[in-house]
């Protein structure tokens, strides 16, 4: 009886459905307080905005292909596929001319995923640093270790801290990491050009380089730095060991600035966030955005929500909620602590100088970038697997169309 | 006759819903394996090129090479086991309601939460090592979780764990079937222990045996939650079963109609286990 009135309850709800409805897998606590907020925000301006959550962005996914099969799909959602995979699934909204002209405020990079056919079809939130080293700067302090500008030093420093009993290299066990670190190592050695040549336009010449055995085996080499434990922790875990006093050096995004926060911990102090050794002021990035489906009945809304988003104030407001920086170049930094702006000054320097780095999620196919991090994971898991056979498949799978 | 017919008009509904929901579902996932599909169900048909690439991926060659490795401990572990437990309970122990409880106990738990524990107890730094290590033996190591041979042998011991009390359930009706003055005839002939067993219990226990490999095999085919908590198919992808490998192509990877190949090969392989099954009973049925 109970039930039956839950589901009746559920199906109320569901009629009296409002204008728009956003559908994310955004569920964290900085994550949570980013929609709440995005929420108040499209209220405000008067937009009839319903948020729908389901943890985790794998599952948010999942539910919104059954959406679209079931045929209500939601009027927005989150995303962190390349928006032309879903252009070409389904039909897009143009968000007009108002949301464009507002585009002008965004790095090329940015503006340019976002648009479909000429047309945007998305707004972005934030941006989030990959290319981040995070230090335990108390140890290493208290082994007389600067944090490490490139990677023959970060060799020296971790060695001297396994030397001295600690875990050099906190890493958990997600493809993810691997292809970060992966990522790091490339950048770090090799530079922007390499990158670009070998990973985004798959250069068989370069992937089968020399170079890029030695790039490899200097990832692997990282693994000596890791523990057994990584197969069970998550990248927040990881940064948990270097909370502990255990673990000394984390390389992922700057979402891992908020543990340190929340711990309480000072940038400069206790911890440091560097760009990864050999990066310089080199920023690699990604953003969350939100993709808008086409629903002619619903497309003012969707216009007004997305010019609301896109406003200096609130597009900086849920950037500092979520962790990150703010996406708009003209955007205010108050309110932000050191590591975010550092990102910002590097982020900023980068798009004057046309150097930004967008991350190969946004800009390899599906399949080729999903069979990279299989590459990556088994051969950083593997004791057999040599160099030679993982640039194999390396350039095997880079060649992979969706 | 109303009887018939009111039987009839209880067991349509069922019917409805199982031909819709299970071969209704299936020609369509079948028909998807046919086309182009990838986020999004699409209706254009490429052939056979789906299977063709499942074929050529090295994930799904590891998988199935994983599957077999992780069959064999699944399926022989738990028959010697469970039928080694079932002797013994056959002893006419004094605890034997206490042992029988205690022994089917994990098949109460559902496998999302077996694997969870042995996560745990299995973790290289904080599980059963860890506790072997703060009693003294500190170069003990457990972490066939972080080896690439080892992982799927990691999966062996859970599903292990959890299915033995099972099948012992089974050889124990078995055992129980078996007609007690048949046992005292042999008696008399001097047969004793493992000549018994052997030669007499053994040989009556075939029906046993083989409604515990008709529910082992396709379990074994169609491990997959298992796979998700205790291991995701890691390290790397050194302990992916092939149903893990359809749900990350359906599902989390825009690859539908690849995903929708695989499962079909994974029914074709289920079928081709109990289809014979069928054919065989059915055939008895009618004689």
């Amino acid at each position: 009886m109970k039930r039956l009135a839950l589901i009746a309850l559920l199906l109320a709800g569901s009629a009296q459905a409002a204008d728009l409805e956003l559908l994310h897998g955004w569920t964290s606590g900085s994550e949570a307080a980013m929609v709440t907020e995005l929420a108040a925000a499209a209220q405000r301006g008067g937009v009839d905005l319903k948020t729908t959550a389901v943890a985790g962005a794998s599952n948010a996914n999942t539910l919104l292909k059954a959406r679209f099969l079931s045929g209500h799909p939601p009027t927005l959602a989150q995303t962190d596929k390349p928006l032309r995979i879903w252009a070409e699934a389904v039909p897009l909204a143009d968000l007009g001319p108002v949301v464009n002209a507002q585009f002008a405020a965004l790095p090329h990079a940015v503006a340019t995923e976002l648009r479909s056919a000429g047309k945007p079809a998305a707004v972005p939130l934030n941006v989030h640093r990959l290319n981040t080293l995070w230090s335990n700067q108390r140890l290493l302090r208290a082994h007389g270790l600067p944090v490490p500008q490139g990677w023959d030093e970060f060799h020296r420093t971790a060695e001297a801290l396994r030397r001295a009993g600690l875990l050099p290299l906190a890493i958990g066990s997600s493809a993810g990491q691997k292809l970060s670190l992966f990522v790091a190592v490339v950048l770090g050695r090799a530079g922007r050009d390499f990158f670009e040549r070998a990973l985004v336009q798959a250069d068989p010449a370069l992937l089968a380089s020399e170079r890029m055995t030695a790039l490899l085996q200097e990832f692997r080499r990282l693994k000596s730095y890791t523990d057994t434990g990584q197969v069970s922790r998550d990248w927040a875990g990881a940064t948990a060991l270097l909370l502990q006093g255990k673990a000394v050096f984390q390389f992922t995004g700057d979402w891992a600035n908020g543990e340190f926060q929340k711990a309480g911990w000072q940038p400069g102090v206790d911890y440091d966030c560097t760009a990864a050794p050999g990066h310089a002021g080199l920023h690699y990035f990604e953003f969350d955005r939100l993709v808008f489906f086409a629903q002619p009945a619903r497309l003012g809304a969707q216009q007004r929500l997305a010019g609301l988003l896109l406003a200096p104030e609130t597009s900086t407001r849920l950037a500092r909620l979520k962790g990150g920086i703010p996406v708009r170049r003209d955007a205010g930094l108050s309110g932000f602590n050191a590591c975010a702006q550092r990102s910002a000054a590097d982020f900023r320097t980068g798009e004057a100088r046309g150097e930004l780095v967008l991350a190969l999620s946004a800009r390899l196919g599906e399949s080729a970038h999903d069979s990279l991090k299989d590459v990556l994971s088994a051969y950083w898991a593997s004791e057999r697997m040599t160099a030679a056979q993982a640039q194999t498949r390396l350039a095997q799978a880079l060649r992979q169309v969706d | 006759m109303s009887e018939r017919r009111t039987a009839l008009a209880c067991l349509i509904p069922l019917l409805l819903v199982g031909a819709v929901f299970f071969y209704g579902f299936l020609l369509w996932t079948g028909w998807l394996s046919l086309t182009r599909s990838s986020l999004l169900p699409s209706n254009e048909f490429v052939g056979l090129k789906q299977y063709e690439r499942l074929l050529l991926d090295p994930r799904w060659q590891a998988a199935l090479w994983n599957l077999l490795r992780f069959g064999l401990g699944f399926v022989l572990l738990p028959l010697l086991i469970g039928l080694g437990l079932a002797l013994l309970l056959d002893q006419k122990l004094r605890g034997e309601g206490a042992l029988r409880w205690v022994w089917l106990h994990p098949m109460a738990l559902s496998m999302v939460v077996t694997g969870s524990a042995w996560r745990w107890l299995m973790d290289p730094e904080q599980g059963l090592a860890e506790g072997v290590r703060s009693l003294g033996w500190t170069s003990f190591r457990w972490d066939w979780l972080a080896q690439e041979d080892m992982a799927v042998y990691a999966l062996v011991v859970a599903a292990v764990w959890q299915i033995s009390g099972f099948v012992m359930a089974i050889f124990l009706a078995g055992l129980r079937g078996i007609d007690e003055s048949m046992l005292q005839a042999a008696r008399l002939d001097g047969a004793q222990g493992w000549k018994l067993l052997r030669r007499v219990i053994l040989p009556q226990l075939g029906p046993s045996l083989f409604s515990a490999l008709l529910v082992l095999l396709p379990a074994a085919i169609k491990t997959f939650d298992l796979v998700v908590v205790l291991t995701e198919g890691g390290p790397g992808q050194a302990s992916e079963l092939p149903a893990f490998y359809m749900f990350q192509m359906a599902f989390e990877r825009s690859r539908l109609g690849l995903g929708a190949a695989s499962a079909m090969v994974l029914v074709m392989m289920v079928l081709s286990i109990v289809l014979p099954y069928a054919v065989v009973r059915s055939r008895k049925g009618v004689a």
